[in-house]
């Protein structure tokens, strides 16, 4: 049995090629089967979950917004609450404290290299 | 024999921007205006990519202005790096100008517009081309004040002036810090041309025949002219902490001018960092101990610039502030790759060497690509979900438009990193060299600064492409289309011809890099004064 050897760059456009070209066939596939008119039942309207109509079970749903935010919020809210209001709060003053501390670090390192 | 298409560009692309207002006075047709832009930008694409061609060929070129000897006269010099980076810059510009035919369709100030854009072009070019250190300073100013000017440019919009007088106050403080950096530099050395600088400061010969000795204390003077140049670079690269302004200033820009901030204005102060810690104070002068300790900050700034970059993305709700984020992620990477060349962590041409620095000029190009297709393909979007920036009120507007759903989605899989496109490379070299040079912590820093930038992109995406259209949208013209087709052509092309981009590069580095290169950018220097 023979062993390819390719590097990363080759196999990762290889391995690329074989996907893009996988997603045309099954889209070619998906498209030739699937049907041209939707088909249609009396109980097409009325679909029913555990007991309950979908309007009972949509709106409890939980959107992806939200979701997202949830989460983001749950995970991050002292990051973010440093993050957005202390440091990036728009305000010149608490910009130039960061940006003047950067050029004090230089300037520091600078000093120490010539002193030493 | 010199170049004179390396020394033409310049001050005839600035002479062109300049005739604008004048012939505003006399012509009324906004076409015009339109036309004449576009025929400048490609005029300066032309020549960028002959100086290219010519460097590619022949090697390094320079031009002396007014014929005078290079330490004394201001002299341009090109190598492959920087005629590489013109060559982007002059080719995504020119998009850029023809994208703005369409976006101030109906401007009465489009003489003064494109007098600004053609004027920021020729602050990059010119900061790009110049071999003279004080004219680097010149050519920023030119740069920033049109760059001020532009963030501006809807003078009745509060957030605009705003962010334009922020954006130029510490601009300002940053140009005179850069300022006074070359202030200790000519006290001490007696000279600002690049290629005299290199010279002195990698043999340390102390002498030349037109720039004479040294003056003073000259570690004292090169330690601190360092930290005052890069503190303005990594401004002008909106690097952290100096990136406050980035945010502010690109989503208020007409969409076209943030697209240039984002994709090639931030490259200036990349740029000028290499140029500064790889030619003239490089690896092997005599200053080489302070290089290694300012590029062991330039990594923890870039890592951190990746990091705040890339979770601050998460949470906007402005389709370009998302978009302003992503760029102080990015060109935090492309500084992560720069900073390979402390000898801390590898050896000048060592294989970790070569690869950090060509995985961050490869980057600097896509982000280029990827970063000036999404911000083209927002202003579409905002067009047509009637002017407003909000992702929540943009309602899967891209759902209608499929050419410009694909331009999103390759936009964003371009600075994500995902495979064939070019980001991926990229980010591979980035993340492989690292690896190489046994700091395998900062190749995973480099994967989690990608994996938490996935939050933002997806929000960006789910917004413009998976929400489901709620009301009909305006249909942006054939135009903009055609641009943001090119450019995302552009991105995949980057991607699969990887393999010869990459290679290119990698000369490119080794010959701008190595001591020989180095030597016959000095050398470069002198030698067109003779050849005349």
């Amino acid at each position: 049995m023979s062993t390819l050897n390719l590097d990363p760059w080759t196999a990762t456009l290889f391995l690329s090629g074989v996907l893009a070209l996988s997603t045309l066939v099954m889209y070619l596939v998906y498209i030739t089967l699937s049907r041209k008119t939707p088909q249609t039942s009396s109980e097409y309207s009325e679909p029913y979950i555990g007991g309950e109509p979908a309007s009972v079970i949509k709106s409890v749903d939980v959107s992806v917004r939200n979701l997202f935010w949830g989460v983001v919020r749950g995970a991050g809210r002292r990051l973010y609450t440093f993050l957005r209001d202390q440091m990036h709060n728009g305000i010149l003053n608490d910009w130039g404290v960061y940006m003047l501390s950067y050029i004090g670090l230089l300037t520091l390192i600078a000093l120490i290299y010539f002193m030493r | 024999m010199y170049y004179l298409s390396v020394g033409v560009l310049v001050p005839s692309l600035i002479g062109l921007a300049f005739v604008l207002p004048l012939l505003g006075m006399i012509i009324k047709n906004i076409k015009f205006f339109h036309a004449y832009a576009s025929a400048a930008s490609l005029y300066a694409l032309v020549v960028a990519a002959y100086n290219f061609s010519i460097v590619v060929k022949e090697g390094v070129k320079a031009y002396p202005f007014g014929g005078w000897w290079p330490p004394i006269g201001i002299s341009y010099e090109l190598d492959e790096v920087n005629s590489l980076i013109a060559l982007l810059t002059a080719s995504v510009m020119f998009l850029i100008t023809l994208y703005s035919a369409w976006y101030i369709r109906d401007l009465k100030d489009a003489p003064y517009y494109y007098t600004l854009l053609l004027g920021l072009e020729v602050g990059m070019l010119g900061c790009i081309y110049t071999g003279d250190a004080f004219n680097l300073f010149v050519m920023l100013e030119v740069m920033s004040i049109s760059a001020y000017a532009l963030v501006g440019f809807y003078r009745n919009k509060p957030e605009a002036v705003e962010a334009a007088i922020k954006y130029g106050l510490f601009g300002a403080v940053a140009t005179t810090l850069y300022f006074i950096g070359l202030v200790f530099i000519y006290a001490s050395f007696g000279t600002l041309n690049m290629a005299d600088l290199t010279n002195k400061v990698t043999l340390f010969w102390g002498y030349d025949l037109v720039s004479g000795y040294y003056y003073g204390q000259v570690y004292a003077a090169t330690a601190i002219a360092l930290a005052l140049s890069l503190w303005a670079f990594t401004f002008k690269s909106a690097v952290f902490p100096n990136h406050f302004w980035l945010p502010d200033a690109h989503p208020e820009a007409p969409t076209p001018v943030s697209a240039a901030l984002s994709g090639l204005v931030v490259n200036v102060g990349v740029y000028a960092t290499f140029r500064f810690l790889y030619t003239i104070f490089n690896p092997f002068s005599a200053v080489s101990g302070l290089r290694d300790l300012i590029l062991l900050v330039t990594l923890v700034l870039g890592l951190a610039s990746g990091l705040i970059g890339a979770l601050m993305m998460a949470v906007q709700d402005d389709i370009k502030r998302l978009l302003a984020y992503s760029t102080i992620s990015h060109i935090g990477l492309v500084l992560v790759g720069l900073s390979i060349g402390s000898s801390l962590l590898s050896k000048p041409g060592s294989q970790a060497f070569v690869d950090g620095l060509t995985g961050a000029f490869y980057h600097l190009i896509n982000h280029s690509l990827g970063k000036s297709l999404l911000f083209l393909t927002a202003g579409v979007i905002i067009y047509a979900a009637g002017g407003t920036r909000r992702l929540d009120e943009l309602g899967g507007v891209a759902r209608r438009n499929p050419l410009l759903g694909a331009a999103l989605i390759i936009g964003v899989l371009q600075l994500l990193g995902i495979p064939p496109f070019g980001g991926f490379f990229s980010k591979y070299l980035l993340y492989a060299s690292y690896l190489e040079a046994g700091a395998p912590y900062i190749s995973v820093i480099i994967n989690v600064i990608s994996a938490i930038s996935l939050l933002g992109y997806v929000r960006l995406l789910y917004a413009a492409l998976f929400t489901t259209p709620k009301r009909e949208f305006v249909r942006a013209s054939a135009l903009p289309t055609i641009i943001l087709l090119i450019l995302s052509v552009a991105c995949l092309i980057t991607g699969i011809l990887s393999p010869i981009m990459s290679e290119w590069l990698r000369r490119f580095v080794e010959a701008t890099t190595s001591r020989d290169g180095i030597l016959n950018y000095w050398l470069q220097g002198y030698l067109i004064f003779w050849g005349r």
